[in-house]
């Protein structure tokens, strides 16, 4: 057993020895090439993940005599492409009454209370509901989710996702949770979801937590939903913060080089459509999806455990606005979600020219400097590209005012970010071009794939609520 | 008046590595989210009728750095008795 995982090990050791070549860590390789890296990828994954999912199952005997249990790591990462939740499975073949241990492992060095988000799931026959208790059998916060109509092409599994509290997951430990189904559920709080056919257009959409409240207005001009305010519940201020859907459009440019033909225009929904979404709030988590077009999905999404924030986690996933993008691209588009924050003498601050634009290195967060002529090309396009600067986890647009906070951005994969404008952040996360830019791939960036990725915002108070938190 | 500055100076930075290490923490948290395992009932020795009888053989909650004595007293098994290397 120990031979195997090693040798499973030294497979991951192996492949992300080859992730390090330059030309995995940008996408500069030909199609097949980086097909090639991805699917070397999810095998290492799938074997590091069986590696520790076999050790998890030693580690949970109380002695040697107990019969070590069958353990199966979950993996919702964008690298699983399969669509495929073996919950779902196991939920149908369980006899009814059964309850399924979950062992929620916590890999940081620091305790953790998270909400928990189990992907395709499906109750039994005859049962609508889940049930999450803890290990002493309190019941502990869920809520099961639709996931609702999948554009074409979406690559997600069917039935529904579930959703719970775990808290106080202890560093490098875990806490087991065991789901079960049964037949009536007195204590599980039910979800209510709304949807395009039911309701109005005109009626504004507010998630709200006790951390922000958000709303969402519907916009005639693109024919959807847009983020148009955010209310710190904890200061009161009212943030009039703008999220636009847009894309650039490919000046010849391609894996290497990033050239625009002008400047971002909105994505527009395709006319004389209806706009179809859903609004799901619940227990744990409020959602809004809207599906754009046949192409396009958005989905914003906040957890409600927001008073559990205020409890020293800092990093309490109550904190943040959580946006999903599902998009596939048209030839030669760029896409972007640009934040404007419209200037205020109340919250943000009153300067027209404001909003330090950082982002980080991997190491460090850097001041980047907005309008920047390189090689002293003035062209609109190589102004546009040289305020784009690589982030890896994470980029802020900081107030020029000292009370007036930041607009925090995360991520679990590289991206450019810019902030083209002032108090203004960009992030371009998805690129299709027809042209090869001729620096070596011999090979357009056409990227046609639908791409699946979150994003996390929060709007932290530097001289605030965010300095009190930090010290409490 | 010397020791007032360096006193501010110290909470400023105090502040802003405190302010460094929570962005950390959050990025972190997003790029690791919890690990979830799921333990294949079908599998099982026998079914899980009662979310006790998985408590009562296994170890159903472990953390490494308040020690095992504080982390099973909920538990009907001893400390030297868990397969878990210390």
């Amino acid at each position: 057993m120990q031979l195997v995982w090693y040798m499973d090990n030294f497979l991951i050791f192996i492949i992300e020895s080859v992730m390090e070549h330059h030309d995995a860590i940008t996408g500069t390789a030909k199609d097949f090439v980086n097909a090639d890296y991805f699917q070397r990828l999810q095998e290492g994954t799938q074997a590091a993940l069986q590696t520790a999912s076999q050790a998890l199952a030693f580690l949970v005997r109380i002695n040697e005599n107990k019969k070590t249990p069958t353990m199966v790591g979950l993996d919702f990462s964008p690298l699983n492409q399969t669509g495929f939740s073996p919950i779902q499975s196991l939920f149908k073949a369980s006899p009814e009454d059964q309850y399924v241990p979950m062992i929620i492992y916590n890999s940081l060095a620091w305790e953790r209370s998270e909400i928990v988000r189990i992907e395709g799931v499906e109750p039994p026959t005859n049962r609508t509901v889940f049930l999450v208790l803890d290990e002493l059998g309190n019941t502990v916060p869920s809520q099961l989710l639709p996931r609702g109509r999948q554009p074409t092409g979406g690559g997600l599994a069917p039935g529904y996702d579930l959703y719970f509290e775990a808290q106080n997951i202890p560093p490098l430990g875990w806490n087991t949770y065991f789901i079960t189904t049964p037949a009536s559920s007195p204590s599980a709080s039910p979800t209510t979801t709304k949807t395009s056919a039911a309701n109005s257009l005109n009626e504004p959409v507010i998630l709200q937590n006790g951390v922000y409240s958000m709303t969402l207005l519907w916009n005639e001009a693109v024919g959807y939903y847009k983020l148009s305010s955010v209310v710190n519940m904890l200061t009161g201020k009212t943030y009039n913060v703008t999220a636009r859907l847009m894309e650039y459009v490919a000046y010849m440019d391609g894996a290497y080089i990033l050239s625009t033909r002008q400047q971002a225009v909105e994505v527009v929904a395709p006319t004389g459509s209806t706009l179809q979404w859903q609004l799901s709030q619940g227990a744990v988590v409020q959602q809004f999806t809207q599906f754009i077009s046949d192409n396009i999905t958005q989905t914003f999404r906040l957890y409600n455990a927001g008073d559990v924030a205020l409890n020293g986690s800092s990093d309490f996933v109550g904190r943040f606005l959580e946006i999903f993008h599902s998009a596939a691209l048209a030839e030669n588009r760029e896409m972007i979600l640009r934040f404007d924050v419209t200037p205020d003498s109340t919250a943000w601050g009153a300067d027209l020219t404001g909003g330090v634009f950082f982002s980080d290195n991997g190491v460090e967060l850097l001041h980047r400097p907005r309008d920047i002529i390189r090689f002293g090309d003035t062209s609109e396009r190589n102004i546009i590209a040289g305020g784009y600067y690589p982030v890896q986890a994470t980029a802020l647009l900081r107030s020029n005012v000292t009370t007036g906070g930041e607009l925090v951005f995360l991520t679990r994969q590289s991206v450019g970010a810019s902030s083209q404008l002032n108090n203004s952040i960009e992030v371009l996360f998805h690129r299709r071009t027809s042209y090869d830019d001729g620096r070596g791939v011999g090979e357009a960036l056409n990227d046609t794939s639908r791409l699946n990725i979150p994003f996390r915002y929060s709007f932290l108070f530097l001289f605030g609520v965010f300095l009190f938190c930090s010290c409490s | 008046m010397f020791f007032y500055f360096v006193l501010v100076l110290r909470i400023l930075l105090d502040d802003i590595e405190k302010a460094e290490a929570h962005r950390v923490a959050q990025s972190l948290s997003f790029e690791y989210p919890l690990q979830v395992f799921y333990v294949d009932t079908s599998k099982y020795v026998s079914p899980l009728v009662d979310y006790t009888d998985w408590t009562d053989d296994y170890v159903a909650s472990y953390n490494p750095l308040s020690g095992s004595a504080h982390s099973f007293f909920r538990f009907s098994c001893s400390n030297s008795s868990l397969n878990i290397p210390l």
